[in-house]
């Protein structure tokens, strides 16, 4: 499929809802306020422009047209923060963390859920994250629960991962 | 946080945003978005402008290419007359292209307007560079 087709035949509306959506969360999950005076949409026609303009090459993708599209714009994210990134990513231990440490720290981040008001649902759908289950139509069939249940579990699990972060840091 | 889980986190986001339905994404917006009416015309013109670029950007590639490729013709330039002719044999359509001398701009066009332009530009200048 040209771009031309893809841009003219996929439901853009749809998939500009979804990835504007994702900007909002991965902003506030990386915790910036200052957006030099962007938005969250502002990325993603920043990203559909790179791709327009075939600084993103779709043709050489071998992925569906949203897919291609979500990673150009988690990889535009990461380079636009990356500064504010890198100074987080400077309070995490430079060192590889040894096994056993790192299943200690699993341990801390589900006792902070816990702490912090997360339900067992919850829980479980964060066991999954951490045990590299990350689709939710796979934690939905893990779990016995329908896709829908797991949307909304995620929605209340993502408003507690701010604030898990920034408790967890203090034991690494 | 260590970083695996914080990836951990990362990538579980970005494939639930990826896979949301319609609803869900819907009040993921009504609950960050004050201005929907204006998210829905800046939408439109993110989309706007991306399909008049893609569709410039598009034009312009394909007026390139076949200039680079009647300037071959002429020029008897072989490269970019063996990637050509490679189009034509490819496909069976095209046998009335197979006489490359008589061809003219729009059968061209015709040939190479389905490819992958970006392919066949870097194709023809890395032919180019050589010589």
């Amino acid at each position: 499929m040209t771009l031309e087709e893809a841009l003219h035949n996929n439901d853009m509306n749809d998939i500009i809802d979804s990835m504007t959506a994702y900007a909002y969360s991965r902003i506030k999950t990386i915790g910036v306020k200052d957006l030099e005076g962007k938005t969250p949409a502002d990325f993603v026609g920043e990203v559909l422009m790179k791709v327009a303009e075939g600084e993103r090459d779709w043709q050489k993708a071998k992925c569906s047209f949203k897919v291609f599209l979500f990673g150009c714009l988690k990889s535009h994210l990461s380079n636009f923060f990356k500064s504010f990134e890198q100074k987080y990513d400077a309070e995490l231990p430079d060192i590889e963390i040894e096994a056993e440490i790192e299943s200690e720290l699993k341990n801390i981040a589900l006792q902070k859920l816990k702490e912090g008001g997360a339900d067992q649902d919850e829980i479980d759908v964060f066991e999954c994250w951490i045990e590299n289950i990350n689709k939710p139509a796979e934690i939905a069939e893990l779990l016995g629960k329908n896709v829908k249940e797991v949307y909304n579990i995620t929605k209340r699990l993502e408003r507690k991962m701010p604030k898990l972060q920034t408790e967890i840091i203090k034991f690494v | 946080m260590s970083r695996e889980i914080k990836n951990k986190i990362d990538d579980a986001l970005f494939n639930f945003y990826l896979e949301a339905d319609k609803d869900t994404i819907k009040d993921s917006l009504q609950e960050n978005i004050q201005n929907l009416v204006e998210f829905e015309k800046m939408k439109k013109k993110i989309l706007f402008l991306a399909k008049a670029t893609a569709n410039k950007k598009h034009n312009e590639s394909l007026l390139q290419l076949v200039s680079k490729f009647q300037e071959a013709l002429l020029l008897n330039i072989e490269k970019p007359i063996a990637i050509l002719k490679q189009l034509v044999q490819g496909n069976p359509s095209f046998a009335l292209y197979r006489n490359l001398d008589k061809i003219s701009k729009e059968d061209i066009i015709e040939i190479i307007k389905d490819k992958n332009f970006v392919e066949l530009i870097e194709q023809l200048d890395e032919n180019e560079k050589k010589h």
